[in-house]
C-alpha cells in the first residue's frame, strides 16, 4: 500500500518538477543558514562557520540531481522526454513521416482485418458453461446419432449430461411473403445444460420444452433480431410463423453469444418437436442429431470412448437395420477442436496461404519504414554525435531512436485500425447465396486492440532496430566527419532492403495472378451442360405437411406446370445444381458387384427425375433415361456417368452391371451419361452417380432442398417470373428461390472470384508499397550523388548519359528482385496446386507477367528520381563542398 | 571508539521517526543535529541520505512537511509525524526491539 502511495506521489512528482526544485534549493538554502548560525554561536567566525558548513552538507549538485530523480520517475521522464523529441522529429518531415505512416497503415490494416476474419472463425471458443469437460460424440456410423439413440444415449448414464443439436432451413413466414431462415432445432435440456443466457427476455428450459409437450418456442440470435425485426423489443411474447405453425418467441440471445455451430450461425433456435421433424422418434431416418456431451467427474475422454462404441454395439444388436455400422469404434473428441469441425476443405490452406501474403505485405511496409529512418538518420548524424559527447551511452541514443519508430508504428497501426474497422464489415457481408444466406459473425472485438498493439510493438522494433544499431553503431564516428555526403553503407543497406521488397511482391504477384488465370481457365471452360438456356427453382417443403408421397406428387405437378410455361423444351427434378455451393463430392462406401470398393475418389450423388439429361442437355451414351415408370417397388436403378464407367468398370461395359452405396441394396446400371461437371476440381474427371429421385429412402427427401430444372427455347430470364408464380400458384407456403441456371451455377466460381480479388488487391497493395520503397530509395541516392552527377556534367557528360546510369542502377535492383522472388515462388508454389484447378503451378504467363510488370513500374519508379539528377545544376552542386 | 561512524541503512528511518515523535515539528538540519546529540557523537548524519530518506517517508505519507519561521527568524522546512507515521514508530521500534534482542542472544555467552 505505502508502496503504491509513493508511486503515485512521484507520478504526481512528475508535472511539477521545476518549483519542486526551487523548493529543495531553498530547503539546503535554509540548513546551511542554520548551520552557519549554529556555528557563530559556538564562535567562529562568519568565514570559518561559513566554511565548515559547506564541508559537512557536501556537493550539493549530486544531492538535487538525486532528489530530483526520486522526486519523479526517471524512465518515465526520459520515455516522455524521447516522445516530445520523436514527435518533433516527425513533424519537421511531415512527407515521409507520412508516407511512412500510411505504408504502415495499409501493412497493419490487412492484417488486422485478417486477424478479425480468423479470430471469429477460428479463435473464439463457443460460449459454454465449462467447456474444459466439454466433449463432442460421433457414432462410429458417420457424425450424427438419431434421435432416438440420443434419448437411448441420454439414458445410459456415459455422460453427466448430453445434449443434441440439428442445423434445419426453416420458413419463416409473414403475410404471403416466406423467407428461409436458418434454425438450429436442439434438445430440450440444451440452454440449461450448456449455460447459455439471453440479452432479452429467457431461454426455454428443459421442462417446458420436453418435446411431449410439443413445444412451440423460439429463441432468437442477435444478428437475425436486428436485421429481421429491427430490434423490435415488442416481439417478446409473440409469436412467429415457422413451416406454417406458431411459435412463442421467448428471448434474444446476446450480441458476443457465439454458437456451436462455428461455421454457421443459426438465426433462431427451437426445441425438438414434431411440428419440425414429424417422424423424429422413428429408428429408420428418423431426426438426426450431433452431440455434445459432458464427461462424468473424472471421466475421460478414452473411457467414454470405449463407453459409446460399447453402447453403438448394443445398439446395433437390438436394432441391426437402422443401426448399421453404429458398432464400429465412436470417436469422442474434446470441445477445443469441435468448432473447428466441418470446416469448408481447402480453408486452412487458403487462409495459411492469406496470412502469409499479408505478412508479406508488413514486411514490405517495415522495409519503407526503415529505409525513411535510415536516411533520417543520415541527417541526425551530426546531432548524435553531438549527444554521445554529451555523454549519452548507446543504449540511451538507441532507446531514443527506437521511441521514434514505435511512435512511428503507433500512428500507423492506428490509421490501419481504423481501416480495418472499415473493411472488416464488408467481408461480414460476403454471405453465401445458397437456398438461405449463410451468416458469419465478423465483431472486431479486445482481441482485434491486442492485436494492433501487439503489431504495432513488432512493428515498431523491426522497422527501427536495424537503423538505430547502425546509426550509433562503431563506425557511425567515420559517417560524422563526411557529415552531409551520404555513405555507400547506408545506401547499400537500402538496397537490400529495395530488393527484398521487390522479391516478396513479385511472389505476391505470382500467386495473385495463378489465381487469377485458373479463375479464367475454369470460367471458359466447357461443363458438359447447357447453361444457356436452363432456369432452376430451389425450394423446401415442410415436412410435417409433405411426407414422401405428397412430395413425389407435388414435384411431379411443378415439372407439369412449368411444361405448361411457352418455350419450355424440358422440366426435371433433382437434388443438387452443379457449381452451387453446397454441392459436394463425397465418400459414398461403394460397392461394385457386391464388392466394397477400397479407396476410390470423391463421387457426386444427384438424384434425379425423368428428362434430368434431357433438360440439361447431357448427352445419353447408352443405355436409357430414368422414366416415369422407375419409382417405390420397381427394380432399383442407377445411371452413371463415363467417368464412373471407365473408373469401376474398366474392364468391359458397365451396362446391366449393379453398383451400391452406403450399404444400400445393390443398383442395376441402366445408362451411362456423358462427363458433366459438377464442382470446381483438381483438373481430373469427375465421377458422378445418378439415382432415380423417386426410388429415395423417405428421409433422404427430407433432408435435402427440391431442385427442378427447366430448359427454354429463348433466353430463359424472361420466364423468371412466370416460374415463381407456376409454384406458388400450388402452394403458397413456399419458399422458393429461381435463378437462371447461369447464376445459380456460378457461385463456386463466384468464392473464388472473391478469393482471387482479394488476392488481387494484396498483390497490387505489396506492389504498390515495394514502388514507394524503391523510389525512396532512388530519390535519396540521386540527393546525396547531387556532387558527384554535378561533376561529371561539369565534365561533359550528357544528362541522356545520367538518366541511363540512374534508371539502370534502379532497374539492376528489380531485377535482381524479381529474380530471387521467382526463384522462392517456384519453390514455394507446388502446395498451390490444390486451389488451380488443373493450371500448374509454374505456369509460365502468371510469372513471366509478374517479371514484366515489376519491370515497367520499376523502370517508372525510377525515372522520376533519373530526372532529377540531369536537372542538376553543375555550379550549385560544386559550390555546395 | 571516537570514531565517528555513518548511519546504518535503514535505521536512519527509524531515528528520523523518533526524533520527531519526540521533539515534535523540526526542519531537516535539526534533525540531524539532534540524531547527531542522541548517539552521544558517535554517529555521523550524511546531508545526501537524510534528505532522500525524508523525501522517501513523505512519499509513504509517515511524515508530512510545510514551510515555517525557525527560531532565529529564518525560514525553514519543517516535518512532522502523520497519524501513520505514529504506528509506523510504534510498529518499527517494536520490530527493531525483537531484532536486537534475537541479536543480543546470540552475542552473549548461553548460561544454560
Amino acid at each position: 500500500m505505502r508502496a503504491l502511495r509513493a508511486l503515485l506521489v512521484r507520478v504526481h512528482g512528475l508535472f511539477s518538477q521545476s518549483r519542486r526544485d526551487r523548493d529543495f534549493a531553498e530547503e539546503l538554502e535554509a540548513h546551511l543558514q542554520a548551520h552557519v548560525d549554529d556555528g557563530l554561536r559556538a564562535g567562529m567566525s562568519p568565514v570559518q562557520a561559513r566554511r565548515a558548513a559547506l564541508l559537512k552538507l557536501g556537493a550539493v549538485e549530486p544531492l538535487k540531481e538525486d532528489h530530483r530523480d526520486r522526486r519523479g520517475l526517471p524512465m518515465v521522464e526520459t520515455l516522455l522526454s524521447d516522445l516530445r523529441h520523436a514527435q518533433r522529429s516527425l513533424r519537421r518531415n511531415p512527407g515521409s513521416t507520412a508516407v511512412a505512416a500510411l505504408s504502415l497503415a495499409l501493412g497493419i490494416g490487412v492484417n488486422l482485418t485478417l486477424f478479425t476474419a480468423v479470430d471469429s472463425l477460428l479463435l473464439q471458443r463457443p460460449t459454454v458453461r465449462d467447456s474444459a469437460r466439454l466433449v463432442g460424440v460421433e457414432p462410429g456410423s458417420g457424425d450424427e446419432f438419431s434421435y432416438a439413440n440420443f434419448r437411448d444415449l441420454e439414458n445410459s448414464g456415459i455422460f453427466a449430461d448430453v445434449v443434441g443439436s440439428n442445423v434445419t432451413r426453416l420458413n419463416l413466414r409473414s403475410g404471403d411473403d416466406v423467407e428461409v431462415v436458418m434454425g438450429l432445432i436442439v434438445t430440450a435440456n440444451f440452454f440449461q445444460t450448456l449455460g447459455v443466457t439471453t440479452r432479452l427476455g429467457r431461454i426455454f428450459t428443459a421442462s417446458e420444452a420436453a418435446p411431449e409437450r410439443d413445444p412451440r418456442l423460439a429463441v432468437l440470435s442477435h444478428a437475425f433480431w436486428m436485421r429481421r425485426f429491427q430490434g423490435d423489443i415488442s416481439l417478446l411474447g409473440k409469436s412467429i410463423d415457422l413451416n406454417g405453425e406458431r411459435f412463442l418467441v421467448l428471448g434474444v440471445l446476446p450480441q458476443n453469444h457465439h454458437a456451436v455451430t462455428a461455421f454457421i450461425s443459426p438465426d433462431l433456435y427451437v426445441p425438438v418437436s414434431e411440428a419440425l421433424a414429424p417422424n423424429m422418434n422413428s429408428r429408420e431416418g428418423g431426426l438426426g442429431v450431433s452431440v455434445l456431451a459432458r464427461l462424468r467427474e473424472n471421466g475421460t475422454i478414452a473411457q467414454a470412448q470405449a463407453a459409446v462404441t460399447a453402447f453403438g454395439q448394443e445398439l446395433e444388436r437390438i436394432y441391426p437395420g437402422p443401426n448399421e455400422g453404429l458398432g464400429r469404434p465412436a470417436k469422442v473428441f474434446s470441445m477445443q477442436g469441435t468448432h473447428l469441425r466441418g470446416a469448408p476443405p481447402g480453408m486452412f490452406l487458403f487462409g495459411g496461404l492469406l496470412a502469409g501474403l499479408c505478412g508479406l505485405v508488413l514486411l514490405i511496409a517495415c522495409a519503407n519504414v526503415a529505409g525513411l529512418l535510415l536516411a533520417r538518420a543520415a541527417v541526425r548524424q551530426r546531432e548524435l554525435a553531438v549527444r554521445v559527447a554529451l555523454g549519452a551511452s548507446r543504449g540511451r541514443l538507441i532507446q531514443s531512436l527506437l521511441t521514434e519508430s514505435l511512435l512511428l508504428a503507433l500512428l500507423g497501426a492506428g490509421t490501419g485500425l481504423l481501416l480495418a474497422l472499415r473493411l472488416a464489415p464488408a467481408l461480414s457481408v460476403v454471405s453465401l447465396p445458397g437456398l438461405a444466406p449463410v451468416q458469419i459473425d465478423l465483431q472486431p472485438d479486445f482481441n482485434l486492440y491486442a492485436y494492433g498493439v501487439v503489431l504495432a510493438l513488432l512493428t515498431g522494433l523491426i522497422c527501427g532496430i536495424l537503423p538505430a544499431l547502425r546509426a550509433t553503431g562503431p563506425d557511425a564516428g567515420a559517417e560524422i566527419q563526411g557529415a552531409g555526403r551520404g555513405s555507400t553503407g547506408r545506401l547499400r543497406m537500402r538496397n537490400v532492403f529495395v530488393v527484398g521488397q521487390v522479391a516478396a511482391s513479385a511472389a505476391l504477384l505470382v500467386v495473385s495472378s495463378l489465381f487469377l488465370r485458373s479463375l479464367v481457365h475454369q470460367a471458359t471452360a466447357d461443363a458438359g451442360f447447357d447453361v444457356e438456356h436452363g432456369l432452376v427453382a430451389q425450394f423446401r417443403l415442410e415436412p410435417n405437411r409433405y411426407s414422401k408421397e405428397r412430395t413425389i406428387l407435388f414435384a411431379q405437378q411443378v415439372v407439369d406446370r412449368l411444361m405448361t410455361i411457352p418455350g419450355a423444351r424440358a422440366a426435371a427434378v433433382a437434388s443438387i445444381v452443379p457449381f452451387s455451393g453446397d454441392t459436394m463430392a463425397t465418400r459414398l462406401q461403394l460397392e461394385v458387384e457386391g464388392k466394397p470398393v477400397t479407396g476410390g475418389q470423391r463421387t457426386f450423388l444427384n438424384h434425379v427425375g425423368p428428362d434430368y439429361f434431357k433438360t440439361l442437355a447431357i448427352p445419353l451414351l447408352r443405355g436409357r433415361e430414368f422414366q416415369t415408370g422407375d419409382r417405390t417397388g420397381s427394380p432399383l436403378v442407377a445411371i452413371v456417368n463415363q467417368a464412373f464407367a471407365n473408373e469401376y468398370f474398366p474392364d468391359g461395359d458397365a451396362l446391366g452391371r449393379h453398383v451400391g452405396y452406403r450399404g444400400q441394396p445393390p443398383l442395376e446400371i441402366v445408362g451411362i451419361v456423358k462427363d458433366a461437371k459438377y464442382g470446381v476440381g483438381n483438373g481430373n474427371a469427375q465421377t458422378v452417380l445418378y439415382v432415380p429421385w423417386a426410388q429415395l429412402p423417405a428421409a433422404a427427401t427430407e433432408a435435402r432442398p427440391l431442385v427442378v430444372h427447366l430448359r427454354l427455347e429463348g433466353t430463359p430470364a424472361a420466364a423468371l417470373q412466370s416460374v415463381r408464380r407456376a409454384i406458388t400458384e400450388l402452394d403458397k407456403a413456399v419458399a422458393v428461390v429461381v435463378n437462371t441456371l447461369e447464376k445459380a451455377t456460378s457461385f463456386d466460381l463466384s468464392v473464388r472470384r472473391a478469393g482471387s480479388v482479394l488476392l488481387g488487391m494484396l498483390g497490387g497493395l505489396g506492389l504498390l508499397l515495394a514502388m514507394i520503397g524503391l523510389y525512396g530509395v532512388m530519390s535519396y541516392a540521386v540527393a546525396s550523388r547531387t556532387t558527384e552527377f554535378g561533376i561529371r556534367l561539369a565534365l561533359g557528360a550528357t544528362s541522356r548519359q545520367l538518366l541511363v546510369a540512374v534508371l539502370a542502377d534502379g532497374v539492376r535492383l528489380v531485377v535482381i528482385g524479381v529474380a530471387l522472388g521467382i526463384a522462392l515462388s517456384l519453390m514455394a508454389s507446388p502446395p498451390l496446386a490444390a486451389f488451380l484447378a488443373g493450371l500448374s503451378p509454374a505456369d509460365p504467363l502468371a510469372f513471366g507477367g509478374t517479371a514484366l510488370i515489376l519491370l515497367l513500374v520499376g523502370a517508372c519508379a525510377s525515372y522520376l528520381p533519373a530526372r532529377r539528377a540531369t536537372q542538376i545544376d553543375p555550379m550549385a552542386a560544386l559550390r555546395r563542398e | 571508539m571516537g570514531k565517528q561512524a555513518d548511519v546504518w541503512q535503514g535505521t536512519l528511518a527509524l531515528m528520523i521517526l523518533k526524533t520527531l515523535e519526540t521533539m515534535g515539528p523540526q526542519h531537516g538540519y535539526g534533525i540531524a543535529r539532534r540524531i547527531e546529540q542522541t548517539s552521544g557523537n558517535k554517529l555521523l548524519v550524511n546531508y545526501g541520505t537524510l534528505y532522500p530518506a525524508l523525501l522517501k517517508l513523505e512519499q509513504e505519507g509517515y511524515v508530512a512537511s510545510e514551510w515555517g519561521v525557525s527560531d532565529n527568524n529564518r525560514r525553514a522546512k519543517y516535518y512532522r509525524l502523520t497519524r501513520a507515521g505514529r504506528k509506523q514508530v510504534e510498529r518499527a521500534a517494536r520490530e527493531w526491539e525483537q531484532t536486537t534482542e534475537i541479536l543480543s542472544r546470540f552475542l552473549t555467552p548461553d548460561e544454560a
